[in-house]
């Protein structure tokens, strides 16, 4: 069974923030998704901290929403160090958070 | 004595307190603090100290449990929630000393009697398991604590300092949040050890906010608008997220669902006495005055916690 990225984005998508409370996707941190036949996945996040407190949780978090969509086999969700995360890639609604927690993106 | 406007200095002392109650029952915000009275100054520098106080004790307090952080990432957080206390502390210092408070002296210097904190943080963390259900449920109590300031104070510098504290605590609760569910679901064994914790930390959620109502002698935090809730209507925020929380679990604590009134209720004796060597409640219900009491003994890590915040540990050597 062939794994639907769209359907990872959308686990990945159900994944919030634990700061401004807005998915990861919204935050830009979704760097990639690969799947390969056997359906096993590979996650890479891009993180706007680099000594980020949330690392293991939201990798955790991701494993575990990753793990429910059909046809996925192994998840491993890492750290993507070669991309580098720019506050561009927030959605408007993320920056709009943001603001309203005093942080001006 | 009378003085130009022909009153005496006590009419004009009312005189200014009257309208600034006025402003502040008008929802008026003040930015300035020469605009409050003195009364109204000293209840805010005393709000700001015990808060700021209150943040630092996390410092040493939370360093118990670093050693105990399973991986490098749970390093990460325990390290992350002392710099977010530190940056808490300092702000609200910041505000302290426009109020007169010397804060250098109070950080460094003063006999260390005078400080007051939350009984638990004066109690060693025992596990990471336990420090992750402390965020869950104490920074969920202190986040309904600064919250209600943040909403509320009538002094508008102290509303901006918060926003960006309770940014933080709010990530430090979900954290808690997250793993406190990742460990009960990890294993029978990490099961029993935050079913344990939540034994031990629950009534202190509960105590959070100090004394009911009905025996706050002082309620001038509220006259001035300072705070907008209660202590019982905090405690009762706190006490329906956490055994929300906590039923979701599937864990036990000590309140039932009252299905007339549709809220949780509290089955423990409350208050009770704690025992710090033991990590036990007595069980048993105690006055309030008996509580308060016994909270204002300290607990083990008094005075060493806050001797080590002023000393250089590697020694002088070190520089």
């Amino acid at each position: 069974m062939v794994v639907d990225h769209d359907a990872v984005e959308a686990a990945v998508g159900r994944v919030l923030d634990p700061h401004i409370n807005v998915p990861l996707t919204e935050m830009g941190m979704l760097s990639g998704v690969q799947a390969d036949a056997e359906g096993n996945v590979d996650v890479a996040l891009v993180f706007p901290c680099l000594g980020c407190p949330a690392f293991t949780m939201l990798k955790e978090n991701v494993r575990r929403q990753v793990q429910r969509v059909a046809g996925v086999g192994d998840v491993r969700v890492r750290v993507d160090w070669e991309a580098r995360w720019d506050r561009s890639m927030m959605s408007d609604r993320a920056k709009r958070y943001a603001a309203r927690s005093g942080y001006r993106i | 004595m009378s003085n130009l406007s022909g009153g005496t200095a006590l009419e004009d002392r009312e005189a200014v307190e009257t309208a600034m109650l006025a402003r502040i029952e008008a929802g008026e915000l003040f930015e300035d603090a020469t605009e409050l009275s003195p009364r109204y100054q000293e209840i805010l520098r005393q709000t700001v100290e015990i808060a700021s106080i209150s943040e630092i004790s996390v410092l040493t307090w939370a360093c118990t449990a670093f050693r105990t952080a399973p991986d490098i990432g749970a390093k990460i957080a325990v390290c992350a929630t002392i710099l977010d206390e530190v940056g808490h502390a300092y702000h609200q210092g910041i505000l302290a000393e426009q109020f007169g408070v010397d804060v250098h002296a109070r950080a460094f210097h003063d006999d260390i009697a005078y400080i007051w904190t939350w009984p638990i943080m004066e109690i060693p963390i025992r596990s990471y398991i336990e420090f992750v259900v402390m965020q869950s449920m104490l920074d969920r109590a202190g986040l309904h604590w600064t919250k209600d300031l943040e909403l509320h104070c009538s002094y508008a510098p102290y509303r901006r300092t918060l926003r960006k504290v309770n940014f933080e605590e709010g990530f430090h609760m979900r954290h808690g949040n997250f793993w406190t569910e990742f460990y009960w679901n990890h294993s029978e064994v990490t099961r029993a050890a935050v079913q344990r914790a939540i034994d031990w930390i629950f009534p202190f959620g509960v105590m959070w906010f100090g004394k009911p109502d009905n025996l706050k002698t002082r309620p001038e935090q509220l006259t001035y608008r300072v705070r907008g809730w209660s202590n019982d209507f905090m405690r009762e925020k706190w006490l329906q997220s956490t055994c929300a929380f906590l039923n979701r679990l599937g864990a036990d604590f000590p309140a039932e669902f009252d299905a007339e009134s549709k809220r949780w209720v509290l089955t423990m004796p409350y208050p009770m006495l704690y025992d710090a060597e033991t990590y036990t409640w007595s069980g048993e219900q105690c006055s309030h005055e008996e509580y308060w009491k016994h909270s204002r003994r300290g607990g083990p890590m008094r005075p060493g916690a806050y001797e080590r915040l002023r000393d250089e540990a590697w020694g002088n050597a070190l520089w």
